[in-house]
């Protein structure tokens, strides 16, 4: 039975790699994403069959984790327009300093 | 099944040497992102075949969830920086060096490959050869294992990899929860928010998903925790689950976020490596050595430093990606 | 015996699903096809892979764990296709390989 699991395991480590092709070619970032979200999901598969290869109980725990903070990075994808840019941050001083010998011209 | 064993060993090899060669040789940085996440699910399985699942449940918690969602929010960042400065001035700024302008533009032109590829190839050689050299000749020696074995009966704990870090070698993970907390007081120097509006999200789909998942993370979190002191868990990878679940929390946020008041914050950041230091201190001066442990109380002082150390790296995670300071600073 | 044989015609099964999705995922013109047969690996595949596990599962809270973590990945892979379709959808990256 070792080596079915083992079998598949190394058949869906195949999977995750042929799916780079599609991180690797787009077109779009929606492309990429959901590619690295099938990969999770592989990801999974495997270490519940290494689980029971290896004979390590933790690894449906790794599993588990793994299912759970899938969903972090799709979220930080979609939402990434969240977190508004800080006032008063090294760039946004710089940007006001370099910006004041400029102003007088645009008066005119 | 000793020859699948090293196929499925070979394959992994290849699989993330070629995704961190194509991540770092990306000219698209979302690309190079994506390419991240995916190097860090992959890292992990080679962490479970290298018979280390406690480091595979980090690196699963951290690596591929938290630095991924990390890693986007600030290249978003990036891009709405310099979209800003080239829709508000028509002259091109001078250029600056350490400047994200340059920045992008470093990693949007890079010099041509002929220059790069053979000293590169050349040094990968050599680091690759003289690796190889070192694991050929190396001392026969039965490790460490047989002497923690001997010693786990008073380690207070049934797990050794949680012997290890949180009684034999207490001091270095006493350094690395302060290693966290300057990381986020770097951090915190470099700006300031005021308040972080709503953004409610269109469609009941994401409130709704967190409901479920938001709670479940925070048993995930707690019994990875217990269960780190008889099976692979702890308080790293206990904390980094909890983390996650607030900075989910962050980015779905339907209300606006209150900043949060200064003191309670500041306390639960220091928490850990406060109690850390005092259960120290309190061993000196008990006469077992600096964070020395008496036998019988092992377990219960693993288990506070454990609960304290949790809240610790869940709070500077979701600090650390929000990078703001707390209301009632200095003005 | 039987739960052997119950298990390796499950994952086998789940395989299937699995290689589909990969499949559509290089094949299909565009994301939202793309976005049908990763959730189809997602669910199926992962479903008839864990309920094949379940048969050599050691005991009702190892059961128990199998079946929560499909139905995680149930809940994240659905919001993260989902929300990636919304987002393609709003902000018109869409491009069709066709």
């Amino acid at each position: 039975m070792s080596v079915f699991y083992l079998a598949t395991a190394l058949f869906l480590l195949g999977t995750i790699l042929l799916g780079l092709v599609r991180v690797l070619r787009g077109p779009g970032s929606g492309d990429r994403m959901l590619a690295a979200q099938l990969f999770g999901t592989t990801g999974v598969t495997i270490l519940l069959l290494l689980s029971l290869v290896l004979e390590e109980s933790a690894l449906v725990d790794v599993a588990l984790v793994f299912a759970l903070l899938a969903v972090v990075a799709a979220v930080a994808f979609v939402r990434q327009h969240g977190l508004p840019e800080p006032p008063d941050t090294p760039i946004h001083r710089q940007h006001a300093e370099s910006a004041e010998p400029e102003e007088p011209n645009d008066d005119r | 099944m000793n020859g699948l064993l090293v196929l499925f060993d070979l394959v992994l090899l290849a699989g993330i040497v070629g995704v961190a060669w194509r991540c770092l040789a990306s000219t698209d940085l979302f690309r190079a992102v994506v390419l991240f996440i995916t190097f860090g699910l992959l890292l992990a399985l080679a962490w479970v075949r290298l018979e280390a699942p406690d480091i595979a449940l980090a690196e699963a918690a951290i690596g591929a969830g938290i630095t991924g969602a990390l890693l986007l929010v600030t290249l978003e960042r990036l891009r709405s920086i310099m979209a800003e400065r080239r829709s508000g001035r028509p002259h091109t700024p001078p250029p600056d060096p350490t400047g994200p302008h340059a920045l992008l533009r470093a990693l949007h032109d890079p010099p041509p490959e002929r220059r790069t590829f053979l000293p590169a190839l050349t040094f990968a050689l050599v680091v690759g050869g003289l690796l190889v050299t070192a694991l050929w000749h190396q001392p026969q020696s039965t490790g460490l294992e047989p002497v923690v074995d001997a010693h786990m009966d008073v380690s207070g704990v049934d797990h050794p990899i949680t012997a290890v870090l949180l009684n034999f070698r207490a001091y270095d993970t006493f350094l690395e929860l302060a290693i966290v907390l300057i990381a986020l007081l770097g951090a915190w120097s470099l700006g300031r928010h005021d308040l972080i509006p709503a953004r409610p999200a269109p469609g009941p789909i994401l409130p709704g998903t967190l409901r479920l998942l938001v709670p479940v993370a925070i048993v995930t979190g707690v019994y990875v925790l217990w269960a780190g002191s008889h099976a692979p868990g702890g308080a790293f990878q206990a904390g980094a689950i909890l983390g996650a679940a607030g900075i989910l929390l962050v980015l779905a946020r339907p209300h606006q976020l209150p900043m949060a008041p200064g003191v309670p914050l500041r306390l639960g950041l220091t928490a850990g490596v406060a109690l850390f230091l005092l259960v120290g201190l309190y061993g000196l001066v008990a006469g077992h050595g600096f964070l020395g442990y008496a036998d019988a109380w092992a377990y219960p002082l693993i288990l506070l430093i454990e609960i304290a150390a949790t809240l610790s790296i869940a709070l500077a995670l979701v600090a650390l990606f929000v990078a703001g300071r707390p209301a009632g600073d200095d003005a | 015996m039987i739960a052997n044989t119950l298990t390796v015609v499950l994952i086998l099964a789940g395989l299937v699903f699995f290689a589909a999705g990969t499949a559509g995922l290089l094949r299909f013109p565009d994301v939202y096809s793309r976005l049908h047969a990763l959730t189809k690996a997602d669910n199926v595949g992962l479903g008839l892979v864990v309920l094949g596990l379940m048969f050599q599962a050691s005991g009702p809270a190892d059961i128990l764990k199998l079946l929560l973590i499909w139905l995680l990945v149930l809940a994240a892979g659905t919001t993260a296709a989902h929300m990636v379709a919304q987002r393609t959808w709003t902000h018109g990256e869409f491009e069709s390989d066709r």
